[in-house]
């Protein structure tokens, strides 16, 4: 057994079906799943290379430095920049079998680039998020997540 | 009792007693506890603190670490500090009743010398010589948490007997951690009928919507003096015990909403000083100090960590009070327009036989033991060795509970768990059934049997690791490493994640990643990964209690089955430095 | 067949322009279609939201995308800025192509 399999079998009943990082990607339920790595995900859903995005300070990211359970972790993503300027959020978890794990599209109708949320993850892996601004410019910034079956009080 | 003429210096500085003639010991027997715990107090505010008292309402022996490591870059400063090198660090001199509360040397001779730690009417003493001296308006009580779990007399009444001691005390806030372990139903019905104290934590949310379970904060008004209060319950609750105890709640840090509550403290409430009461730890809470700006002061609870100076981080002070009932810490503090101005610590030391009980709390003691009494108090053998829990990989008694499951369950390896509360026994001293359970009450006592591959043993054993030994406190969750019999290992701790242990060895032969091995385990979740081989899952303490009963006399090794490879002595200074 | 979904606005008093909060959740098991039912050893089908479509006032303003790394029972959170008394719905679509609405009154006051 492998690690991640050996972390799936120790979570706790409830996350065993929930930590395991397989799934289809969007609309291709018939298709046989393929696993990506992240430079592929990041090029499929944002149609540009990894060395585009840019590390920036105005894209927060918030989420536990160790998961409760990888099978509910929760990510909140805000981007410091006026809402006309913000078109997309998305967030990549990097050793997932596919990273890609959401997107989300705004308008000026929501008054404020934020995203809440609670992802899956396999193992232990940075989560990535990043903002596509409407200036051309796409930031991002990820943080380490530990995935641990814990230990003792 | 011998005491030298220097211990009763000690004690006299510690007393405040001015000696010029006379017997020494006569004196120190008739010296009055606002004696023991002379103060000069200082302002308008007095803060006592506890944490970690571990269900102790009476006196104990309590052995601190004679291996107190983690990551290199981490060791010799506090929070990570014991022996030589916390007495170089707090100036402290061998063989002083100093020397024998917050460190394992000399621990026998010393014990023998100035006697049992601790006990709740002891300390009640204290608090009500503090609360007279002060006057009720200017003193407020908090608690760390880890109160309610940790003896027999906690485990059979849920927590209840405990609470009852903490309203006698007059604790005013808490936070928790083992608490929860009585299930989140039973939490809630202690703190909403019984606990007289507010139960606060702003990092405590139901799952779903993610709304607070409890207070964030209090505001409470000390000596005219606005306080506000933050709640940080242990982080990390739902991954170091069974989740289902909490399920539906969700805990973490929660550094960013902490922020959020210390400006709505300062800008909105108004208040003059921002405290934290917290569970996380006191290398995570000088951690979170970086990165949360306004806190004026926290107190920390969970590593159980006797610290007799407060530190400062940026403007943040930081104090730890023990464990196992130990101390009481007393912060006085003299606060203007929202600055302190002046401040004085004292981490007090319950010395038991110096102080004399308080005759009700001592009474409600008795009460609480007494449906237990003759099951707890009953002698089931004696002890050649030591007995004791604190060290970062190996211990006596987890040596003990070992060879007790071992026996009982066949097991070629047995996992005990690193907590970091227990007991200490001397050598030559009974062992009651009291004793058994001040090692092992939780909630979820089974022992199980299963197998597991050598793979597998190998993984979860870099997971603990990983846990205890992470350089960044932020990503370290464990208590002291688990407790291995029938393994052997070496380990470097400040190698990378999943590469730290190596030459692991079972019953003298090479781990073998593919074989299968019969392990026995309780108190965490190990059981889960592998098949079950035993279909009964007796409870730890009375595993034990049996086999102290057959042994009569127990007698276990002193040496440790690991190695570490990085780090040479148990107690390092800074930089992992041995040499004194 | 329509699921269970909830949402929250908050806070629950809230001016006209004020950013208020949306907070969801929906019933779904989020199946990912590769893990194996324990006892019969069959795969568990494919079955999890895809796209969620936020309306206010009958306008279109926010859409999700969602891949089976997203939590059972999906939240999501996220703000609108309520300039006008309209209703704010939510459009939750599976890949076996069930589709959950919920519809909340954004109702500024004053």
């Amino acid at each position: 057994m492998n690690r991640r399999g050996f972390l799936k079998s120790v979570a706790l009943t409830g996350a065993v079906i929930a930590v395991s990082p397989k799934f289809m990607p969007a609309g291709e339920a018939n298709a046989k799943p393929q696993k990506m790595s992240y430079e592929e995900a990041v090029k499929k859903v944002l149609g540009v290379d990894v060395s585009k995005l840019e590390e920036s300070s105005e894209i927060k990211l918030t989420a536990p430095s160790i998961a409760e359970n990888g099978a509910v972790v929760p990510v909140k993503v805000e981007v410091k920049q006026p809402i006309e300027n913000v078109e997309s959020i998305h967030i990549f978890a990097k050793k997932n079998f596919n990273p890609h794990t959401l997107s989300m599209f705004l308008s000026p109708a929501n008054g404020k680039a934020y995203l809440g949320t609670r992802i899956r993850l396999a193992k232990t892996m940075p989560v990535v998020a990043v903002a596509v601004l409407k200036d051309g410019r796409i930031i991002k910034t990820e943080k380490p997540i530990k995935v641990t079956i814990g230990g003792c009080g | 009792m011998n005491l030298t003429r220097r211990d009763f210096l000690e004690l006299a500085a510690i007393a405040g007693i001015s000696l010029t003639s006379g017997d020494a010991l006569a004196q120190l027997n008739k010296m009055k506890p606002e004696e023991l715990m002379s103060f000069k107090p200082v302002g308008n505010v007095t803060l006592l603190h506890i944490c970690d008292l571990h269900a102790h309402l009476r006196p104990l022996y309590w052995r601190e670490p004679s291996t107190l490591v983690s990551h290199p870059s981490l060791v010799g400063k506090p929070g990570f500090l014991c022996g030589k090198a916390y007495m170089e660090y707090y100036g402290i001199k061998p063989g002083t009743l100093r020397a024998y509360f917050d460190t394992y040397i000399d621990f026998i001779e010393l014990a023998h010398k100035y006697g049992k730690m601790g006990g709740v009417a002891h300390m009640a003493t204290l608090v009500k010589q503090v609360v007279a001296e002060r006057g009720k308006d200017k003193v407020l009580f908090m608690d760390s948490g880890d109160t309610w779990q940790g003896t027999a007399v906690g485990l059979f009444t849920k927590g209840k007997a405990i609470v009852d001691a903490q309203n006698l005390l007059g604790v005013d806030v808490m936070v928790g951690h083992w608490e929860f372990t009585y299930g989140k139903e039973r939490v809630l019905e202690l703190v909403e009928n019984h606990l007289n104290a507010e139960f606060i934590a702003q990092n405590i949310k139901d799952a779903m919507w993610e709304e607070l379970v409890f207070k964030p904060y209090t505001i409470r008004e000390v000596g005219g003096v606005k306080i506000g209060i933050i709640g940080n319950a242990f982080p990390y609750t739902p991954i170091a015990n069974p989740k289902q105890f909490v399920e539906g709640w969700t805990f973490g840090i929660q550094p960013e909403s902490m922020q959020q509550y210390v400006d709505e403290l300062k800008n909105e409430k108004k208040v003059d000083l921002v405290v934290l009461l917290s569970h996380d730890g006191f290398a995570l809470d000088q951690a979170l100090a970086k990165m949360v700006n306004g806190i004026d002061i926290i107190f920390s609870g969970h590593t159980h960590d006797p610290a007799p100076k407060p530190i400062f981080i940026n403007n943040t002070m930081i104090v730890i009070a023990g464990s196992h009932g130990k101390y009481l810490g007393r912060l006085d503090l003299d606060v203007k327009n929202g600055k302190i101005r002046a401040w004085n610590y004292k981490l007090i030391p319950v010395a038991s036989n110096f102080i004399k009980p308080d005759p009700e709390v001592e009474r409600f003691v008795e009460d609480a033991y007494k449906p237990y009494k003759d099951k707890l108090d009953q002698v089931i053998g004696k002890t050649e060795t030591l007995l004791y829990k604190r060290d970062t990989f190996y211990s006596t008694f987890d040596r003990l509970i070992g060879e007790a499951i071992r026996d009982k369950t066949d097991a070629e390896i047995v996992f005990t768990p690193g907590y970091r509360w227990g007991t200490t026994i001397l050598p030559g001293e009974e062992i009651t059934v009291d004793n058994v359970y001040e090692m092992t009450a939780i909630t979820y006592p089974d022992v199980y049997t299963f197998e597991m591959t050598g793979e597998q043993i190998k993984m979860i054993l870099e997971d603990i690791a990983d846990n205890a030994f992470n350089a960044n406190p932020l990503y370290q969750q464990g208590g002291d490493m688990s407790r291995l019999l029938g393994l052997e290992y070496e380990i470097k701790l400040g190698a990378p994640a999943g590469k730290r242990l190596r030459n692991i060895k079972v019953n003298g032969k090479d781990l073998d990643p593919k074989r299968s091995y019969v392990v026995s385990a309780w108190g965490g979740n190990l059981y889960r990964v592998g098949k079950n081989v035993r279909p009964d899952h007796p409870p730890v303490y009375d595993v034990v209690i049996e086999y102290i009963k057959k042994q009569k006399v127990v007698k276990v090794p002193y040496e440790s089955n690991v190695k570490v490879l990085d780090v040479k002595c148990g107690c390092p200074k800074e930089g992992g430095i041995c040499d004194f | 067949m329509p699921k269970i979904a909830m949402i929250k606005v908050r806070p629950r008093r809230y001016k006209k322009g004020d950013l208020v909060r949306i907070d969801s959740v929906i019933m779904h098991p989020m199946n990912t279609g590769l893990v194996k039912n324990k006892k019969t050893g069959k795969i568990i089908p494919a079955d999890y939201i895809d796209t969620v479509e936020v309306y206010y006032g009958g306008e279109k303003i926010t859409s999700f995308k969602l891949t089976g790394s997203v939590s059972a029972n999906p939240f999501l959170s996220f703000y609108i800025k309520a300039d006008k008394e309209a209703p704010l719905k939510m459009v939750w679509k599976d890949i076996t192509g069930d589709v959950t609405e919920k519809t909340v009154k954004i109702k500024p006051k004053g």
